[in-house]
């Protein structure tokens, strides 16, 4: 084996999490008064574009969590020597970038370094100027004049490349699509192209066509330049900002693991016991929501630093520890926003419990339990996917903001809030470098704004509110 | 020249890509002085008409032909601006849910001031005097004080005549009543329909009454529409629809009102097929009451104070006491809030009650342990109101049907229970494909079909039977009537019917115990309370209720 | 309803209570102040007399809860709990870790929060009202479809990139007003205007589309059918009618965090170095001062539940569906 594969904590939940979003989702597809709504989710151009963005996300966080310990040159015959450091198969897939290191700053797609330095010219003087960077545009002899035209051919072939793949692709699948529904590919075609199918297939269609393009384009100009440049220590930026997507959606994520059941089980037994057991409950979210979040976040994060640096012998590498620091950010984040999920599922509760068909089932002696499980708890399981969805931007927001204050996740891990808290100390350089910022933004933006635009379609498809309004 | 010319109107619906006509083609005039009603079931069109007339349709629809012309002018082709003009001063329109067509933050007076300004240039010390004289005219008891109080200080009678009173602040020359008695309390709506035509003659005013409810119409209206599916199948005056209906559709709507006498006719039926029956099994009366209610009191506690004490008690059921003997109907009849669904939950163990006992089949339910009460739940059973909440939307109907059996553990195997299930889907008249299918795939006379079969399921001897068939339409009110006087003579159950409407109760009740503020002011046979009624409240209750 | 509001402000003191507990755990049970000057010292090099020394100059030397070495009373006031946890309840909370009287500290530095937040709530309100009328005036257009996905765009913008993009543009590039600082007196003035207006901006896109969905709730109400029925215009309807009721749930929504104004935003003050409580905390996170930020923890409860009473109080006051039942 050159490999050793190593699971961290957050990867088993994450995959965890994702095998029952799976398995939901084959729940979902057998009942239609489930898979109405989403129907209608996915029948929605914003819907099923947004969806299909944050896929590619989750993709992108999901390579990024097979993680594994690379095998070290130096192995004796019968046994292998590991390295300690922990990669993933995100990083093999972009191997160059992760381990061409600059010296410093370098401007996006530059060939020469950011900062002057004293060097020799060819008379063997001393001067200072910009030196040319050691992997940025490096295969150029002349980068002044090359620069534009390598870029321009690279960015071509690419998109060449790209949309002949996916223009096989599409043609395979429709052709499939055509096959089972005994339509002409013709016709099937041309009602794609006129965006008359039931499903938005022309906005999906384009959709990838863009994914494919920007991966595949920026993947090719990563062998040969720093995309987005690269950061003070010389790393380059492109590949800091797709490692911060897997921070950004296991945030988003794993915090839904520790609020659900918290908020679905309390909610649930306050609104039906009502009494002393809504009482106590009441008095638990009151006064955890009473805590300024970002103290009781603050405090907790500082205990936990406190407790590392006082165990620090019990972490094996840096990647555990940060791993480690990012799972309980996690749950910080998640006992800090349970409660208002709660408050809503015991709202929703009361009011369940006053139907009739919950009376119906109490004058059959049905248990209470069963009650709970068979006619509260499916009744207000909308309410926890729109919350769950609408909170999952507020979630990486908030990634971005504690990081900011040093109270977010590990300052090692990449994130976009410590790309932003790092780069905002170079704001003041003139001129300015603005590349981790942009890079940073552009990357975080694009996930929140399909996400609350991903949000808002399911709202309005699982919220009955809404749909009694369109009537 | 008429008040108000409606040609050749229509109106759609359009949603997502598709369109929907919910009125098609109606004519109609209102002269001045007249009342017209338009009646139809619900989803009619018949409301979508009347929004049509005062151009307030919800922006989904819209009026896709015809003219509308008050007093000759033509509402469709006016300025919106125009027809602000018109709204109010010219139409003005009376609306069926008073409590929400009232702004709750504002006071009664500034909502009345508000349309007398707006059409007439007075001071605001006059539109006040105005606003006063108005409430006065409507009924109000105080309208001095009454014109700062807010909606919801008042009942909803009282809120209904205020939004009357809105209407006519600027005398308008036609009045639309979208089901204006519709969520009132009968002996309420007596009184408001007095008024409405008292006001109607002194005003002079046409009147378009849009209701559902012939046996009102009968008593209040000059011509009658009648709307069906869009529609406008008959159109003639009061007497002669009566007389004669000539579409088969009012005739089929005039036939599903419950009364005494389609009763006895039915009974005749009945008595033939009995006689044609070689064996039948007689009622096992001898035994006594199967139900016997003593002294039941049921009191919620109003908190208030610092520490949420109990400082007094809503005595909602207050000393009631009566027998039910098996096989027959018993029913409660009364306005809403005097108890009588609290009675039915008692009598089911739903809910505590603090004196009295519930004897059922001679054993008293209130002090039995939770064991036996499981026991006996299965003799004793519940179809509720609202064919909409009363069923779990996320179960199958089969799982629904079969959770009593599984939960009382009446049939053990499961293929027992399936059978019993298609047995009972072929009882309350649904297609045996039901069990995979989900409640919000049947119309509300089905899904109170469901709910019969999911009580019947237990194999009962008593069901509580609260409004069953309330919230349905009259013709879809019938079947299911039907379905349980048929369900009744073939199992023997007992039924406990707890309804409103004396029309019901005279066509199938056995008995009568009449509910007035949480006792029971009189009980005997049906025949007995409906035509020599003894309690000054039953006489008052059976005098307001209209008739055919 | 005055047994209402008292029972309301009955019901903190359980809340504050366990606040108070609650903070006592987190940073005195679960780690123990000898970890705390561990952290302080550094682990390397430090010698148990430092240790020592560092808890005695603080007060954490200690026992919890209780001491066994004092009689009576000292017993349980000289301990941990009733020094530094049940102090807090007279708003009595001692002195900061490096010293420095926190009460003192936080008389100081309120008052450049709040006059950073007051401007920015209100003007920010006003601005959010308006235009969430105007879309709501507009529903159902391509006005309304667009203002919509803008509102969206504004919200998932991170705040942090409101701040240094309003520092850029106009500190920077177009250089009106200076980037950062504070000033006494009305020479605070224009160091202000750049954290109001972007702490407006940065509201705009989430307050708007709440305040939209309001609207359009109670334009669905049947009452507004009503007051179209009486012949009102458009105008008369949002601000007479729809206005009057929409306002309920907005201003309380208000309310609830009029006290937590004082406490100032984190970032924003934190970017623009306004010597705020916002900035307070931050510095004392990073400077890992766990007295302050226990102080502010209490702090910022006691102001949230003195929200929700205020919050209870003004519903009864503004809607007279609750103050005359």
């Amino acid at each position: 084996m050159s490999i050793q594969p190593t699971f961290l904590i957050t990867d088993l939940l994450f995959f965890a999490l994702t095998i029952s979003l799976i398995a939901f989702v084959f729940v979902v597809r057998k009942r239609p008064h489930l898979s109405r709504p989403w129907s209608q989710v996915l029948k929605s151009t914003t819907g099923s574009v947004s969806l299909m963005i944050l896929l590619f996300y989750y993709a992108i966080a999901l390579v990024d969590s097979v993680h594994f310990h690379p095998r070290v040159a130096q192995a004796t015959e019968s046994q292998y020597q590991y390295s300690s450091e922990v990669h993933s198969l995100l990083d093999v897939l972009m191997t160059p970038m992760r381990s061409r290191m600059e010296k410093t700053f370098s401007a996006p797609l530059a060939t020469h370094s950011f900062a002057k330095e004293m060097m020799q010219n060819e008379a063997g003087q001393l001067q200072r100027d910009y030196p040319r960077l050691n992997y940025g545009g490096a295969h150029l002899a002349q980068p002044e004049d090359q620069k534009a035209a390598d870029i321009i051919s690279i960015s071509l072939q690419a998109s060449a490349q790209a949309l002949f793949y996916w223009a096989l692709i599409w043609l395979f699948m429709l052709w499939l699509y055509s096959q089972r529904n005994n339509q002409g590919l013709a016709t099937l075609l041309a009602n794609v192209l006129k965006a008359k199918t039931t499903y938005p297939l022309r906005a999906i269609a384009i959709t990838s066509a863009v994914l494919m393009l920007l991966t595949v384009v920026s993947m090719q100009l990563g062998q040969h330049y720093h995309l987005f440049g690269t950061d003070k220590v010389g790393q380059d930026v492109f590949y800091q900002a797709v490692k911060s997507v897997r921070t950004g959606i296991l945030i988003g994520v794993l915090t839904t693991l520790i609020t659900l059941p918290l908020a679905i089980l309390l909610g649930a037994l306050a609104g039906f016991f009502r009494g002393w057991v809504d009482d106590v409950i009441q008095y638990i979210y009151t006064t955890l929501n009473s805590i300024p979040h970002v103290l009781l976040i603050a405090a907790a994060v500082l205990l936990l630093q406190v407790y590392m640096s006082g165990h620090a012998d019990d972490f094996d590498s840096l990647t555990e520890r940060a791993d480690l620091r990012l799972l309980f950010l996690c749950l910080i984040l998640g006992i800090t926003s349970w409660t208002g999920l709660c408050r809503l599922l015991r709202a929703e509760t009361f009011k369940l419990r006053e139907m009739e068909y919950i009376q119906a089932a109490e004058a059959f002696g049905v248990s209470k339990f069963k009650i709970l499980m068979r006619h509260v708890m499916p009744n207000f399981m909308h309410i926890v996917i729109i919350s769950v969805v609408l909170d999952f931007s507020g979630l990486v927001l908030a990634e971005a903001v504690l990081s900011y204050i040093n109270i977010g996740v590990d300052p090692s891990m990449n994130s976009w809030g410590n790309m932003i808290n790092q780069a905002r100390l170079e704001m003041a350089r003139d001129p300015i470098v603005w590349w981790s910022l942009s890079a940073a933004f552009v990357f975080m933006f694009t996930l929140v704004l399909f996400a609350n635009l991903f949000a808002d379609v399911v709202r309005d498809a699982l919220d009955p509110r809404v749909v009694r309004g369109e009537q | 020249m008429s008040l108000l010319i409606v040609n050749g109107l229509s109106t759609e619906i359009r949603g997502r890509g598709e369109s929907n006509l919910v009125v098609r083609d109606i004519s109609f005039r209102v002269e001045r002085g007249e009342t017209l009603a338009l009646v139809g079931e619900s989803g009619s069109g018949k409301s979508m008409t009347a929004l049509s007339i005062a151009r307030l349709l919800p922006p989904a629809a819209q009026v896709s032909a015809g003219e509308i012309k008050l007093s000759g002018r033509d509402l469709m082709q006016i300025s919106e601006r125009e027809m602000r003009d018109v709204r109010g001063s010219k139409i003005a329109m009376i609306f069926q849910e008073p409590m929400n067509s009232l702004n709750p933050v504002l006071t009664i007076g500034d909502q009345i001031a508000e349309c007398v300004r707006r059409h007439q240039s007075v001071t605001r010390s006059a539109a006040r005097q105005q606003s006063i004289e108005l409430l006065a005219a409507v009924g109000l008891p105080v309208p001095q004080r009454n014109i700062d109080e807010y909606p919801h200080q008042l009942s909803g009678g009282m809120r209904q005549r205020v939004m009357i009173a809105i209407a006519l602040a600027a005398q308008p020359d036609l009045l639309i009543a979208d089901e204006p008695t519709t969520a009132l309390d009968v002996t309420i709506q007596a009184q408001v329909l007095d008024l409405l035509k008292d006001l109607q003659s002194q005003f002079n005013m046409g009147l378009l009454f849009i209701t559902h409810d012939l046996a009102v119409v009968k008593q209040t209206v000059d011509r009658i529409a009648v709307m069906h599916q869009g529609e406008l199948v008959e159109h003639g005056t009061n007497e002669a629809f009566f007389a004669s209906p000539k579409h088969a559709y009012s005739r089929a709507l005039l036939a599903a009102i419950p009364t005494a006498q389609k009763r006895l006719q039915r009974d005749l039926e009945q008595d033939a097929k009995r006689v044609s029956a070689v064996a039948q099994p007689e009622a096992e009366d001898a035994a006594g009451p199967i139900l016997s209610v003593r002294n039941l009191q049921v009191h919620f506690p109003i908190r208030g104070g610092v520490f949420r004490r109990a400082v007094d008690y809503v005595r909602a059921v207050d000393d009631v006491s009566f027998d039910l003997h098996a096989g027959k109907t018993l029913a409660l009849v009364g306005e809403s809030g005097c108890g009588k669904t609290t009675v039915g939950k008692a009598i089911l163990q739903l809910l505590k009650s603090n004196q009295g006992s519930v004897q059922f089949q001679q054993r008293d339910l209130q002090t039995l342990g939770n064991e036996d009460l499981r026991k006996i739940r299965q003799d004793l059973q519940i179809v509720f109101q609202d064919p909409y909440s009363s069923l779990n939307p996320r179960m199958l109907v089969g799982d629904i049907l079969e959770e009593g059996m599984t939960a009382l553990a009446v049939l053990k195997t499961t293929q027992d229970r399936k059978r019993k299930i298609k047995l009972l889907l072929d009882q309350v008249g649904l297609p045996a494909d039901s069990v995979l299918r989900y409640p919000h795939e049947f119309s509300g006379g089905q899904r109170q079909r469901i709910s019969i079969a999911r009580a019947l399921a237990v194999e009962p001897k008593l069901i509580v039977c609260d409004e069953p068939t309330s919230a349905l339409d009259v013709s879809v009110q019938a079947q299911v009537l039907n379905l349980l006087i048929d369900l009744q003579e073939e199992l023997g159950m007992s039924y406990l019917f707890i309804t409103h409407d004396m029309a019901v109760v005279s066509y199938l009740a056995d008995e009568v115990a009449v509910m007035h503020q949480g006792q029971i002011v009189e009980q005997g046979p049906t025949e007995q309370i409906l035509l020599q009624p003894q309690h000054h409240y039953t006489q008052k209750l059976l005098a307001a209720v209209p008739s055919l | 309803m005055s047994a209402y509001i008292i029972r309301r402000m009955l019901y903190a003191i359980p809340i504050l209570i366990g606040i108070n507990l609650i903070t006592f755990v987190l940073f005195f049970v679960v780690n123990s102040p000898d970890d705390m000057a561990l952290m302080q010292l550094g682990s390397k090099h430090t010698t148990e007399l430092q240790i020592e020394d560092w808890k005695r100059e603080r007060g954490y030397h200690l026992p919890l809860l209780y001491n066994a070495e004092q009689s009576g009373l000292a017993a349980v006031t000289e301990t941990i709990f009733y020094q530094k946890s049940a102090k807090l309840f007279v708003f009595d909370f001692g002195s900061s870790d490096s010293g420095r009287d926190i009460g003192y500290d936080i008389s100081q530095r309120m008052w450049p929060s709040l006059a950073l937040a007051i401007p920015t709530l209100l003007v920010g309100l006003l601005v959010t009202i308006t235009l969430a009328l105007t879309i709501a005036f507009f529903r159902g257009t391509y006005i309304d479809y667009w203002a919509v996905i803008i509102c969206v765009a504004l919200i998932s913008i991170s705040s942090l990139f409101y701040i240094i993009g309003g520092q850029f543009l106009i500190g920077k590039l177009l250089k009106i007003v200076p980037i950062s600082g504070f000033d006494t007196g009305l020479h605070a003035l224009k160091f202000m205007i750049l954290p109001v207006l972007i702490g407006i901006v940065g509201g705009i896109g989430s307050n708007t589309r709440w305040y939209r969905t309001i609207f359009l709730e109670e334009i669905n109400k049947d009452y507004v059918r009503t007051a179209r029925s009486k012949g009102l215009s458009e105008q008369m309807v949002l601000f007479k009618h729809v206005l009057r009721n929409a306002l309920i749930p907005i201003l309380t929504g208000v309310v609830v965090v009029l006290p937590l104004l004082f406490m100032g935003s984190l970032l924003t003050e934190n970017f623009f170095g306004i010597p705020g409580l916002g900035s307070y905390t931050i510095d004392a996170i990073n400077r890992q001062d766990f007295a302050i930020v226990r102080a502010m923890v209490f702090l910022g409860s006691v102001l949230y539940i003195i929200g929700l009473v205020l919050t209870d109080i003004s519903y009864t006051l503004v809607d007279p569906r609750i103050r005359l039942s």
